[in-house]
């Protein structure tokens, strides 16, 4: 009897240094701040896709562009759709566009302001940002030739990387 | 499980008196009487924790009282605080716990040895209160400097109901002195949780899962017996 108590006394001992375990570690499948995603219409006919020729987004004042899609690229030739990331410490972004159309840069400013709000993930991964009262207002240039038409804020809040949240006409 | 285990518990308690109400043949003039009275102890395993573990402090009482040769009421009282660094959340957990159920004895003692080999039953209440000190936000690049957010944001009145079976081992060292171990498996029944946050650690449960509500938890201890009578 006291050596099984023995016994059981060393397995419990064993049990009191914590082990990491599974629930721990912050998976790819737990819900992430969503980024804003944008789709590249026809600003003749807004309801056809027009793909962009080479595309690169920067942040006013940032030396380093944004990535683009999930796989982190900066820069994506004929894309239709993009998903750029949106500041957390604050309720403004301010993204230039540039267009690469056969060597020619245009670059084009857009002004997103959004409410921040913040979501519970898990004890692994902490929280997550959502946005939500989206506006996005295309900033108008006195000289040159802009290549974005319009922008269209067709889903307010972003809360998933899935939905469409603005158009840009071009 | 549970279900299954308290009443196969209550059969087998059932089956016991009955069995006992036939037997009464007379008996042999030597008889090993059992002692009973009121056990009651501290857990040790809490205050090794305590010395050990810096983000952690608990003290725990343990207590059982015998009713028949195998069935005990038993009961754990204590406090515990937990203060949590990890990479997304930083929090604070602290407050008390009670638990309150049966412990059934499976072991055949020999002549007048009073040894325990037991299986446990428990409905366990905590009521506890929960900082969030420091948070991350999960964000898939890197693009905007990350940055934490150091905050002070108190959630109390929180609680939890919870089931425990523990499977343990109770042995006298001594003359009325016992030491004690076991295992416990809970299951959460109800708990009220923070606004947009969740429970972490809960007194007397332990850590939390994300994925579940079954909690693990272990216990060991000394123990004196007050005895009041033999029979």
């Amino acid at each position: 009897m006291k050596k099984v108590f023995n016994l059981l006394f060393l397995t419990l001992l064993l049990f009191t240094s914590n082990s990491c375990e599974k629930d721990d570690l912050c998976t790819p499948d737990q819900a992430v701040t969503p980024r804003l995603v944008i789709e590249f219409k026809d600003a003749l006919s807004p309801l056809e896709n027009k793909p962009v020729e080479r595309l690169q987004v920067q942040e006013i004042g940032s030396t380093e562009f944004a990535p683009l899609n999930n796989e982190g690229a900066t820069t994506l030739t004929s894309v239709e759709n993009i998903s750029i990331p949106l500041r957390t410490d604050r309720n403004r972004t301010s993204y230039n566009f540039i267009l690469n159309e056969s060597g020619v840069l245009n670059s084009d400013n857009i002004d997103f302001t959004y409410n921040l709000g913040e979501e519970y993930v898990s004890r692994a991964c902490g929280f997550r940002v959502i946005y939500d009262g989206l506006i996005a207002v295309l900033t108008p240039e006195s000289t040159g030739t802009q290549w974005v038409q319009n922008v269209a804020v067709v889903e307010q809040s972003i809360t998933n990387n899935t939905d469409i949240h603005v158009q840009i006409l071009h | 499980m549970f279900k299954y285990y308290i009443s196969i518990l209550f059969v087998l308690i059932g089956y016991f008196g009955h069995a006992q109400g036939k037997n009464e043949k007379p008996k042999d003039s030597i008889v090993h009487k059992q002692s009973y009275g009121l056990r009651a102890g501290i857990d040790l395993a809490s205050l090794i924790r305590t010395g050990l573990d810096e983000e952690y402090n608990g003290f725990q009482i343990l207590a059982d009282y015998r009713l028949s040769k195998r069935l005990y009421i038993a009961g754990e009282i204590g406090n515990e605080s937990l203060d949590r660094t990890s990479e997304s959340v930083d929090y604070e957990t602290s407050g008390s716990f009670l638990k309150a159920g049966v412990d059934y004895n499976f072991y055949e003692n020999w002549l007048d040895m009073d040894n325990m080999i037991y299986g446990g039953a428990r409905i366990g209440y905590a009521t506890m209160t929960q900082t969030l000190n420091r948070y991350d936000y999960n964000i898939d690049n890197n693009y905007f400097p990350i940055d934490t957010n150091i905050v002070d944001r108190e959630f109390s009145g929180l609680n939890m109901i919870w089931l425990e079976i523990q499977l343990g081992i109770k042995v006298e060292v001594l003359n009325n002195l016992f030491l004690t171990a076991n295992f416990q498996l809970k299951r959460s029944i109800t708990q009220k949780t923070p606004d947009n946050f969740d429970n972490l650690f809960v007194p007397g449960y332990g850590r939390t899962f994300d994925t579940g509500s079954i909690g693990v938890g272990y216990s060991y201890g000394i123990m004196y017996r007050i005895p009041f009578f033999k029979k």
